[in-house]
Formats: C-alpha cells, sequence, structure tokens
C-alpha cells in the first residue's frame, strides 16, 4: 500500500512516501525549487517520492493523507476578523484550494484523506518514536483551533485527551517576542534560542503576567499584547510597553537588552513547557514522552523537558515542524486503511531525500572539467584526505547518500570542520555560513564516545536536545557561551561513512568529533544535488568539497564559476518585484508574485 | 449564524461563490495616487546625488550603456530623455548599440554637438515603471521626452492566473453574459483604457517641465506568427472552428490561395484567436497583396493578444496605435508613427524580417531608420527647413560585425522559443536563416554555436560546463546559452547550418552531446519534462511560473491534436518507454518515433500507464522526434464553458481551451522493461 504524505500551502510543503507502513522517501519542494520555505503545491517532491517509490505513477498511490482540516482552519480564521489588509483578495477563503492543488498540480486522482494538525503533529512524533505506548505532547503555533495537544498513543492508537486553544499559544508568543527582536517569524526563531544564553532573564517576571499559566494544562496569553490579524507585527504597543523594549530593526545592533529579553522568553517558555508535561503526565503517565510542533524545534527547553520533567525517555519528531506533518498524516492514514500501526521500531534515519550517484557525478565533473580527485572505490583513502583536510582547519562540505528531512543537516548533507579550533566559529559565521556571529555550531560525535565529551549518556542522533559540554578538550567551534552544545550523536549502524570518517578524525587527532552545520548559505535551502553543492561551495569560503568519492579542493572551482553564481545569487537578490501604481487601478489587476516568492518579512497567521 | 456554521457553508461551493460575490461587490475603490517621496528621487538605477555643482545622478556600473553619470545640464545644450521598452532599450542588440546612441549620433549631426540624450529605456518595463520614470525624468529637466512605448501595456491587465479572485469572478460575470469573446471585448475595453491613462500622464509629465513630448507609435512585424487554439465557445463552436481552420490550412498549403482566403474568412474567429487571419494573411502575400496581407496579420494580433487563451507578447494593437495617432493634436504631443516611415524603408506595406529580429524588436536596419524619423521630429523645429528621416538615415550609425551578429543569434534563441509557427518547418527555416546571419556577420559565432550544442547536456547545467566560459565572452549570448532546455528547433537549426557550410568539428560536439545523453539514458529521462518539450509557451495556462519547470507545467497538457517531444540518442541499441498518460475522452493515443509508429495506449480520463520499446531502427543518432497523436475530442463544449464559468466565480482560475490529452510522464530508458 502507497500513501503520500502532504503537509502544504502554509510554509515548506512536504511530500512523503509511506509503503505498506515503512517511511521509504520524504522531502520539502524548496530543495527542488531553490526557494526557502517553498509554500506553493509540493509539484517536485510529490514526483521525487513517486520516482523514489520505483517509477510509481500516481494510479499507484492509494491514498493522499493531508496534514490539517482546512474547514475547521477557517472557522479560526473566521473568528480571528482578518480584514482586507492581511490578504486583499482573501484567498484564505477558499477552503477547497488544497484539494484543488493537489489534484490538479499534483495531478492525483484517488481518495484524499484529512486530519487535523495536531493530530498529524502528534502521529508524526508517536509512529516513528519506536515506543509501544506513549505519552504525546504537540506545541506549535497554531493549526485549526489548537495550539497545545495533550495525548496518549499505544499501538496503533493515538488519543488527543485536552488541548490548549488559539490565541493562547506558546508558538505564536515565541513568534512574537522573535518579531519584536527583529529577526524572521517562522524562521528565525532558532536565532532567538541561540542569543538567550548571552542574556539574564530580567525580563521574565513581566513575562509571566503576560503569558500565565493556568488550571489543567492551560495557559493564556495576555491579549492587549498581541495581535495576531495585523499583517506585519505580531504584537501591539502595549506589549512594548509593558516590557519597556524598543522593537529591534531587522539586522539592527544587537544589545544587551535583546539578549536579555530573549533569554527571559527562553526561561519562561521551559517553565511553561515543564509545567505542561506534568500536566501531561497526570492524564497520561508513562515512562515515554513523544514531542512535535513547532516549539519542538526549541532543543533547550526539549533538555529541560527530558532531565526535569517526568518522563524518563523522550522522542522529538526530527521534523517537529509542519514539514514533518505529512510524516504523522500518512500514517493515520495506514491506521486507517489498515488498522495496523505503520512502524514498529524507531525511524533509524531521516536520510528520505535524492542520492547521485559517483558515476553521474563523475560524468558531471568531467563535463565541468573540474579534476576532482577520484576515490571510487577506496573509502579508507578518502576519508584519510578528508581528515588530511580538516586537520589543517580546512572547512568541509561533505556530500554523501540520501539527503536529510528536516531542519538539521545530519551527515549527509554537512559542512564538517574541526572543532578544536579558536578562529572556526567566527570563520564559518562570517565567510561560510553568511550569518549572525553571536551562534555555535552543533557538533557531530561518535555514539560510543560521546559521555567522554558530553553530558549525554543516550543516542540523540538528530540534534533535538542540548547538554553540556564536559570535554577534556577546549571546543571553541562547539560550546555555546553558556557551556552547552546541541549535538548528533553518529552511530556506524545509521549513518556508517559518516561515522567512519569522525572515527578516522578520532584516530588521528583524539577528537571523535566535528562541527557539523548544514550545507547552505544563509537564505538558501539546504543543497540537494551535487551541483547545488557545487555552486554553494562556488559562493562561500568553504575549502573543500567532499561529493561522493571525489575530493574537490577549492582552486579547482574557477573564477568564471565563482563570478557566474556570485552574478545569479546578485540578480536574485535583486529581483524587484512589479507593483502596480493605484493610478492605474480599477482597470487594473493587482500583480501578485509567485507565491514561493514573497518578500521575507511579510507574513501572516492566516 | 456562528462561525462554525460560516466555516461550513464557506467550505462549499455554493458558499465561496456567495462570499465571491459579496467581497466583489463591496470592493474597495481604487486608491489614491501614491504621494511622491520629497526629495531628489532615483531613475531606474541612476541615483540622486547632491553635491557642489548641484543634482547630479550617477549609476553603480555601466552595465547597459557608457555614462555613469548624469550632470547638470549644460547652458544652451539639448537634453533629450528616451523612455520605453525593450523595444526602446535596443534589445538585442543592447548594450553596445542603442536607439539612444543612435538619436544622439544623428541629432548632432543635425544640430551640432550640444546634445545629449539619456536612455532610460529598459527591456521588461511595465506601465508603472514607465509612470515613475518619467516622472523622476523630470529632475534632468530635458527639453524633450521621446517616449518609445506601448508594447507593455498590457502588463497585469489580463486574465493570466496571477489574477486576483475578484479580478476572476468579473471575468466569470463576462463569461457568462457572452461566452469567451465577450472576454476579448473586456480586454479591449481594459486596454485601451490603460492607453489613455498611460498616455495621458506620460506627456502631463513632460508638459510639467516644459518639455516636448514625442510619442513614436509602435510599429509590429507582420511576418510573425503565432497560431492559437480555440477555446470552448459552446454549441459546437470550437469544433466548427477546428474544422474551418484546418480546411483553410490545408488549402494553403496546397498552394490553393483564393480558397485558403476565402476558407480563413469562413471561420468564426473575430475576435477570439487570429489563428485563421494569419492563414489568410499567408495566403495574401503568396497571391501578391501585400497591403491586405499586412491588414489580416494585424487583424491577427488584435484577435491574439490577450491571456489564457494564448501568451500575450509585447505588441501594440491597432485600436491602442489608432488612440496614440488620434490623441496627439488634442492631447499637445507629436506622433511618429513608425509603421508608416518602416514601410516607407522597405517599399511595401508587409513589415518583415527586413528590419524586425522578431515580433516587435528593431533590427539594425529598422533602428536607423525608426532614429532617423525621431531625430528629424525633434530637428525640424530648430532648423530653418524641416528634415525628413531620409536626409538622416545615411548619416545613422551601424553596430560592430560582433554585436549584430550575437543579435541575430539571440533573435533565433528567441524565436525558438515563442514561435508557435504554423507549421514545424517555417520555424526551422527562420531558425536556420538567423543562424546564417548571425554567421554572416562575424564567424566569431561559430564557436557561439558550437557550445550551444555542448551545453545541452542533460548531465550538467550550462553554468557548471566547461563549454561556457569562453563562449559567453560574446556579448549578449549567455541568457541562450545557458538556457536548460534542449531547445530541438534551435539545436537542430545550429547543426544544419554548421554543417552546410563543411564544419567538420561539430560532429565533435554532436557526440559529446550524444555521450551525455546515453549517459542519462541509462537512468531514464522523462521526455515529457518541459526541459525536452520543443516550444516552451505550449503549456498549461493553470500555472504561471517559470514554464521551464515543473512548478510552471506540472504535467504537459496538449492543446492541439499532437504533441512532439524530443529525444537525443545515439541509435545503437533499442529504448524501453513508459507513457503515463490520461484523456478527457475515451479513445487511443498513437506513439510515433520519427513518423513510425511504435504503440499505442487506450486512454481514458485516469492516468493509464503503456509500456514498450523504441526500436533501435526507428531511432537516429541526433534529434528524434517523438510524436502523440491523441484520440478526437467528445466533450461538451457548453459544459466545459459552464464549468470554467463556476470556477471563475469561485475566484478560481479557470481553463478555457480544450486538452486533447495530458502526460504525466514519457518515460525513456536504457535498461529493459522499465
Ligand atoms: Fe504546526
Amino acid at each position: 500500500m502507497n500513501i503520500i504524505g502532504i503537509s502544504a500551502f502554509y510554509h515548506e510543503s512536504t511530500c512523503c512516501l509511506v509503503r505498506d507502513g515503512r517511511l521509504v522517501a520524504g522531502a520539502p519542494e524548496e530543495r527542488f525549487t531553490r526557494v526557502k520555505f517553498d509554500r506553493r503545491a509540493p509539484i517536485n517532491a510529490f514526483r521525487f517520492c513517486l520516482e523514489a517509490g520505483g517509477h510509481l505513477s500516481p494510479a499507484d498511490i492509494d491514498a493522499v493523507a493531508y496534514y490539517e482540516s482546512p474547514k475547521k482552519k477557517l472557522e479560526r480564521q473566521l473568528s480571528m476578523g482578518l480584514g482586507p489588509s492581511v490578504d486583499p483578495s482573501f484567498a484564505w477563503l477558499d477552503t477547497l484550494a488544497p484539494e484543488r492543488e493537489i489534484r490538479e498540480k499534483l495531478g492525483y486522482e484517488g481518495p484524499i484523506l484529512s486530519f487535523e494538525h495536531h493530530q498529524s503533529h502528534a502521529a508524526s512524533a508517536f509512529y516513528y518514536s519506536g515506543f509501544g505506548e506513549a505519552a504525546v505532547l504537540t506545541v506549535d503555533g497554531v493549526g485549526e483551533w489548537a495550539t497545545t495537544t495533550y495525548g496518549v498513543g499505544r499501538g496503533a492508537e493515538l488519543r488527543l485527551l485536552d488541548e490548549v486553544r488559539f490565541p493562547h499559544s506558546l508558538g505564536l508568543l515565541y513568534s512574537a517576542i522573535t518579531d519584536l527582536l527583529g529577526f524572521a517569524v517562522l524562521s528565525d526563531e532558532y536565532k532567538v534560542m541561540g542569543l538567550a544564553p548571552y542574556g539574564k532573564p530580567r525580563f521574565a517576571e513581566t513575562l509571566r503576567t503576560i503569558a500565565r499559566p493556568g488550571p489543567r494544562g492551560q495557559f493564556t496569553l495576555d491579549m492587549a499584547c498581541f495581535d495576531f490579524a495585523q499583517p506585519g507585527r505580531m504584537y501591539t504597543d502595549t506589549l512594548v510597553e509593558r516590557l519597556g523594549v524598543a522593537p529591534r530593526a531587522p539586522k539592527g545592533e544587537l544589545l544587551q537588552v535583546h539578549m536579555d529579553l530573549a533569554r527571559s522568553l527562553q526561561v519562561v517558555l521551559e517553565e511553561l513547557l515543564l509545567a505542561k508535561t506534568r500536566y501531561l503526565y497526570e492524564l497520561a503517565p508513562s515512562e515515554h514522552l513523544c514531542l512535535a510542533g513547532g516549539v519542538a524545534l526549541n532543543c533547550v527547553a526539549n533538555r529541560r523537558v527530558h532531565t526535569e520533567g517526568p518522563y524518563k525517555h523522550i522522542f522529538v519528531q526530527p521534523a517537529a515542524s509542519d514539514s514533518g506533518s505529512a510524516l504523522g498524516a500518512a500514517a493515520l492514514a495506514h491506521v486507517q486503511l489498515t488498522g495496523r500501526r505503520p512502524s514498529e521500531g524507531r525511524i533509524p534515519h531521516v536520510n528520505l531525500g535524492p542520492s547521485y550517484d559517483a558515476d553521474r557525478i563523475a560524468a558531471t565533473l568531467a563535463e565541468a572539467n573540474i579534476a576532482a580527485l577520484d576515490f571510487r572505490g577506496r573509502e579508507a583513502e578518502l576519508l584519510e584526505a578528508v581528515v588530511d583536510r580538516l586537520d589543517r582547519q580546512q572547512v568541509i562540505g561533505w556530500f554523501h547518500g540520501r539527503m536529510e528531512l528536516g531542519p538539521r543537516a545530519l551527515g549527509a548533507r554537512s559542512i564538517i570542520a574541526d572543532p578544536r579550533d579558536p578562529t572556526m566559529r567566527d570563520r564559518l559565521n562570517a565567510l561560510i555560513k553568511k550569518r549572525e556571529g553571536f551562534r555555535p555550531f552543533a557538533p557531530a560525535i561518535l555514539e560510543e564516545q560521546a559521555p567522554a565529551h558530553i553530558d549525554i549518556h543516550y543516542p540523540s542522533r538528530f540534534m533535538t536536545e542540548t547538554c553540556q559540554v564536559r570535554s577534556p578538550l577546549d571546543l571553541p567551534a562547539i560550546t555555546h557561551v553558556d557551556g552547552s552544545a546541541r549535538p548528533q550523536t553518529v552511530s556506524p549502524e545509521t549513518a556508517p561513512r559518516f561515522a567512519r570518517l569522525i572515527a578516522a578524525f578520532y584516530a588521528r587527532t583524539g577528537c571523535p568529533l566535528v562541527v557539523n552545520t548544514s550545507f547552505n548559505v544563509a537564505g538558501e535551502p539546504i543543497v540537494n544535488t551535487p551541483e547545488d553543492a557545487i555552486r554553494c561551495m562556488a559562493n562561500s569560503q568553504i575549502d573543500c568539497l567532499v561529493l561522493e568519492d571525489f575530493i574537490i579542493d577549492k582552486p579547482l572551482i574557477s573564477a568564471f564559476l565563482r563570478r557566474t553564481v556570485a552574478a545569479g545569487d546578485r540578480a536574485l537578490r535583486d529581483r524587484v518585484e512589479a507593483q502596480v501604481d493605484p493610478r492605474l487601478s480599477g482597470d487594473v489587476e493587482r500583480w501578485r508574485p509567485a507565491e514561493g516568492a514573497l518578500p521575507k518579512g511579510v507574513y501572516t497567521f492566516v | 449564524m456562528n462561525t462554525k456554521e460560516l466555516a461550513e457553508f464557506l467550505a462549499s461551493e455554493e458558499g465561496l461563490a456567495v462570499a465571491r460575490a459579496l467581497l466583489g461587490a463591496t470592493a474597495e475603490p481604487a486608491g489614491a495616487p501614491v504621494a511622491a517621496r520629497p526629495g531628489p528621487q532615483p531613475i531606474l538605477e541612476w541615483r540622486p546625488v547632491e553635491g557642489e555643482d548641484g543634482l547630479t545622478f550617477e549609476r553603480p556600473d555601466a552595465a547597459r550603456c557608457k555614462p555613469r553619470r548624469i550632470g547638470p545640464k549644460a547652458p544652451g545644450a539639448l537634453r533629450v530623455c528616451l523612455i520605453g521598452e525593450s523595444m526602446a532599450a535596443g534589445f538585442p542588440l543592447a548594450p553596445a548599440y542603442t536607439p539612444a546612441l543612435v538619436l544622439e549620433e544623428l541629432l548632432r549631426q543635425a544640430l551640432g554637438p550640444a546634445v545629449e540624450v539619456i536612455d532610460l529605456a529598459m527591456p521588461n518595463m511595465g506601465p508603472t515603471e514607465q509612470l515613475r520614470v518619467c516622472e523622476a525624468a523630470r529632475q534632468l529637466r530635458p527639453d524633450v521626452f521621446v517616449l518609445m512605448t506601448g508594447n507593455n501595456w498590457y502588463y497585469g491587465l489580463t486574465i493570466e492566473p496571477t489574477a486576483s479572485p475578484e479580478a476572476r469572478r468579473r471575468y466569470a460575470l463576462r463569461l457568462a453574459e457572452g461566452g469567451p469573446r465577450s472576454l476579448v471585448a473586456e480586454h479591449r475595453r481594459q486596454l485601451l483604457a490603460r492607453a489613455a491613462v498611460m498616455v495621458k500622464h506620460l506627456v502631463a509629465a513632460a508638459h510639467d517641465v516644459g518639455a516636448r513630448a514625442v510619442l513614436t507609435i509602435p510599429a509590429v512585424n507582420h511576418a510573425w506568427e503565432r497560431r492559437s487554439p480555440p477555446p470552448w465557445l459552446g454549441g459546437g463552436g470550437a469544433a466548427a472552428w477546428s474544422r474551418g481552420y484546418e480546411a483553410a490550412r490545408r488549402a494553403l498549403a496546397a498552394g490553393a490561395l483564393e480558397e485558403a482566403v476565402h476558407a480563413a474568412a469562413q471561420v468564426e474567429d473575430t475576435p477570439l484567436t487570429g489563428a485563421p487571419q494569419r492563414v489568410r494573411a499567408r495566403a495574401l502575400l503568396a497571391s501578391g497583396d501585400p497591403a491586405a496581407a499586412a491588414e489580416a496579420a494585424m487583424a491577427a494580433l488584435d484577435g491574439t493578444n490577450w491571456q489564457n487563451i494564448t501568451f500575450a507578447l509585447p505588441q501594440t494593437p491597432a485600436a491602442v496605435a489608432a488612440l496614440m495617432r488620434d490623441g496627439a493634436e488634442a492631447g499637445g504631443y507629436e506622433a511618429v508613427e513608425l509603421r508608416e516611415i518602416l514601410a516607407e524603408a522597405i517599399g511595401g506595406p508587409y513589415l518583415d524580417g527586413r528590419v524586425f529580429y522578431d515580433h516587435c524588436h528593431l533590427n539594425v536596419e529598422g533602428v536607423r531608420v525608426a532614429m532617423s524619423a525621431v531625430a528629424a521630429q525633434i530637428a525640424s523645429p530648430r532648423l530653418p527647413e524641416p528634415l525628413g528621416w531620409r536626409a538622416l538615415h545615411p548619416l545613422a550609425p551601424s553596430p560592430t560585425p560582433l554585436v549584430a551578429a550575437s543579435a541575430s543569434f539571440q533573435a533565433a534563441h528567441w524565436a525558438s522559443q515563442f514561435f508557435p509557427a504554423l507549421a514545424q518547418d517555417d520555424l526551422g527555416a527562420l531558425l536556420r536563416a538567423q543562424v546564417r546571419e548571425a554567421l554572416d556577420a562575424d564567424d566569431a559565432l561559430q564557436p557561439v554555436l558550437r557550445a550551444f550544442i555542448r551545453l545541452r547536456s542533460p548531465l550538467t547545467s550550462p553554468g557548471l560546463h566547461a563549454a561556457l566560459p569562453q563562449a559567453s565572452r560574446v556579448p549578449g549570448v549567455s541568457a541562450a546559452l545557458v538556457s536548460r532546455r534542449l531547445n530541438a528547433p534551435l539545436l537542430g537549426a545550429i547543426l544544419d547550418v554548421l554543417r552546410e557550410r563543411g564544419d567538420a568539428e561539430v560532429e565533435d560536439d554532436l557526440t559529446a552531446l550524444v555521450q551525455g545523453y546515453e549517459r542519462a539514458l541509462d537512468d531514464g529521462i522523462d521526455l515529457a519534462h518541459p526541459r525536452h518539450q520543443p516550444q516552451l509557451w505550449e503549456r498549461t495556462p493553470l500555472a504561471w511560473d517559470d514554464p521551464n519547470d515543473r512548478q510552471g507545467a506540472p504535467f504537459y497538457r496538449a492543446l492541439w491534436p499532437d504533441s512532439t517531444f524530443s529525444l537525443v540518442c545515439g541509435a545503437s541499441r533499442d529504448l524501453s518507454v513508459a507513457l503515463t498518460a490520461r484523456a478527457p475522452s475515451p479513445g487511443e493515443v498513437t506513439l510515433l518515433v520519427n513518423g513510425a509508429p511504435v504503440g499505442a495506449l487506450a486512454l481514458g480520463p485516469g492516468w493509464r500507464t503503456w509500456r514498450g520499446v523504441l526500436p533501435q531502427g526507428t531511432l537516429r543518432r541526433g534529434l528524434n522526434e517523438v510524436r502523440l497523436l491523441w484520440p478526437a475530442l467528445a466533450v461538451d463544449e457548453d459544459e466545459a464553458l459552464r464549468l470554467a464559468q463556476r470556477r471563475l466565480s469561485l475566484g478560481v482560475d479557470a481553463d478555457l481551451l480544450p486538452v486533447f490529452g495530458e502526460v504525466y510522464s514519457l518515460r525513456v530508458t536504457a535498461q529493459a522493461g522499465a
């Protein structure tokens, strides 16, 4: 039985294929179109899933599972009183659009099952957790009405027992403060989390009066402080007054006050999350907790829930945000159609995207006249050559196997480097990732060596929790200002070549970990194809690219190519979107850019 | 009704239709004009700089033409601002050779050195930007505004899929009123209203600073052919249209010119697609009546230039040209009718490749003639005797051979994408002529053409390919080279022309290309991917993104009874093929390779897959044509129209064109039984 799970039309459209209960493929549309967070119909992702399933045709698909209920969402949107300033065309009124797009753009003709937004989140965590039974907590901005749900799973059954409803939302609270701090909503929340350790929680008291805990897992936002129905700004002047913090302009200077606010927000979020897990434990006592929803991307809070909450073991869906809901919806459809749980074991890895074989890459390199070093059939030598370069403090683009699903690069499309180099963090931030300098990088560490260096004694393969660094080594590139890190433990079972690479680095240097960050530059989706990787290298200061069995050192990339890529990038940035002069209206239809190309900073919660 | 009940209601088609109608009734009126920001304004890429010598303008680099700074106007000097679209910007000759440079040179010849022509033309400039530029240009205190615009005024007007839901609802009302013909009428009404507004505001900006406004009325290439299928017409009208059109085409092909003229006139087409008028124009031209042919060509253009039935090209319909011409006296502007002057120059009314590269862009001779006329118009009042364009024409400069060669090649690339010709032969002949013209102008184009062949590789995007850097040194050719499309028509023309010139090396390039394809065929190639479709714009109207990728063309939709795909291979082995397709009416689709039938698939409304073999014997080394012949349409036109109208009334885009069949994938692979 072939089931396609879809989450789409809001943020980062994604498709996955569950075949006979096994998750066999999945990818977000952005990786194919190269439009970050592309929310258009996932045409390429759908086709990829069909190809990965063995050249399937749409007629081979038994069901499409859609991740939310447009009708219930409309109820909530109507209750918000969204006006024309949010969307003059009222496009959100059209609840028939998702089905229509699935039919007309994906070409799918069979049955479509839809599930509720938080049900999909919950399923994305529980059914892939490997727990036979577990309590399930989902926390995000908002789906239909729910912003938080409390549930319990057992075998094939998954029940939601209670919920917190819009507008009271931890996700929206976090996004509103992200907005106030001058970062992009629905994308830069993790930057606020990264900023928090630099601050003092001096606004926590005020925030506790704005986001007040209530009985039975509830909490309330003081709605004088927020307006989720206005375009472009989530908070009101009241919030600014209450906090006494002026909104920071995007890309404006980062001051101590911003760090203090970030820290306060993080503290209050953690408190509320802990309270919620305790309430959930009353409803669903268990050793196991599953977490999903955008707020579960907050790996600092996850750690606190894990160490201080009532549950012994937790599983966080690696693609915790809406992208991963495609996985949940597909699992729910499988249960509905077969009565059986989709998979028994824990999801071993998220390498569900496309891969590219070395011979095909060789042909491309030949046409591009790039004289790469060819290590086909000689993996040990390849890894030694990579370690040579890491040890010389080079930054490596590492491209191997199937692309990861979810926001983290986990050794398939990663940038890696030596964590011991004190200058590495700044170099990576400024020259390669082209991003703010305050954030550290994550380590990928050999699982068996992890306890000797970090405060974690169980596998954490998806970078979903932080922990303290306890290493005898000095690891400035991966250690945050508060001594924490966000590790990926690397196991030879689930990431064999990546594990052998780190093992080789360990054998050479005595350091069993590398810096691991996603293979992209700021504003760009993670690379997908070998060509994306070459382009990314040409457009950054990456010293060396490992494309499967090939090593391409920077000098092999011609000046022409670097110029071409840079010019292409500039053209993209400078693209001016056509606007219509009101003098012409009446006889002019409003020209709208393609949906995926909406300018940054314009967002609505519709 | 509570929100839950309301949501329940709105989530139905009825509910959404009611909501759209209510929103339409309460739609806010047009907003007030945008107040200009105080202080100096930028003009296109020119940034204002306030310095010791007053307000000057600078731009970051000299990408488009030479000057980097516009200083204060010299006392006694004549300053001309040239504002316009791609035609005025000199595409595809720019930046080395532009109408502005030619105009400046001619005015200097006529009036002396104290003349300055500032080039404010830009390709793809829409009406809003034109107004903005014109108003900002007042800061330069020009003496004359030359307004070479009009071709792009349809931007944002039409019923394209990005139109707002409210616009679509209004189209539904028109459709209900009088069928597709009333949509054409609605478009015409909007375009004329838009043109009146544009002329008024552009001229007012010139008058505001006491400058003369010289408006050129764009001419169109009468020989530029397009064919458009008919929309659903109801009452069997589309079927009747198709029969009549086919009869006219057959007569033309058989050389029965009178019969073709007659048959084309019989097709109930006005105003609709213009395609029968195209047949008429060709027949009239062949029978030696260029004036009537030119008129028929204009009628074709007036019928075609609206969206969702065909792709509207930047061209000025006759009614807009008339509005520009007739308003001159009352509007206080001077009009230069390019159509008349170009006709004088070539000695006949039927404008064609002698003065145009493509649908609207003037070639070197076209630019020389047009700018002679503009220069004469500007100079005459300042001279004791008025000047005619013929007096200035011999003085008009020409571009270097390399620039001319590059422009011809770019024109061929453009034509290969935007020339849905009546027959493939015509496109091939046009492309071969343009490629020859490029090589004749400067043989430096030869390596560019060879690179074009290698850059069609399916393995490597042209941006990474080693053949790009050297070839892209020729100015202007990059866009054609870096396209990811196979572009079989242009590829075929280049192979033909290089071979006919005895270029032995071209076989090496073809071999490299074939090797790339053979490697890709090991994994499989989907011929229905937009990249392998020979004609870019024969695609779904239901999406409006880059038609080179799947977002722009989710799957292939056949708007004509046959479809062509291109395959490059070595013809050294059998290839497996898997076709997944569907059709609205039951019947068989036949698959042909290079004209030889290789299989048929019984089709119905759901996707079905046929697997078969393309036998080695049917294949050729190099370019192959894979064709699908669709079953005849048996669809109730009235029902189809009702459906389209229903969708539009919901604010949803609708397909007004009959679709003979759809291809989800057409996968060819070297593996057996794939
Ligand atoms: Fe969510």
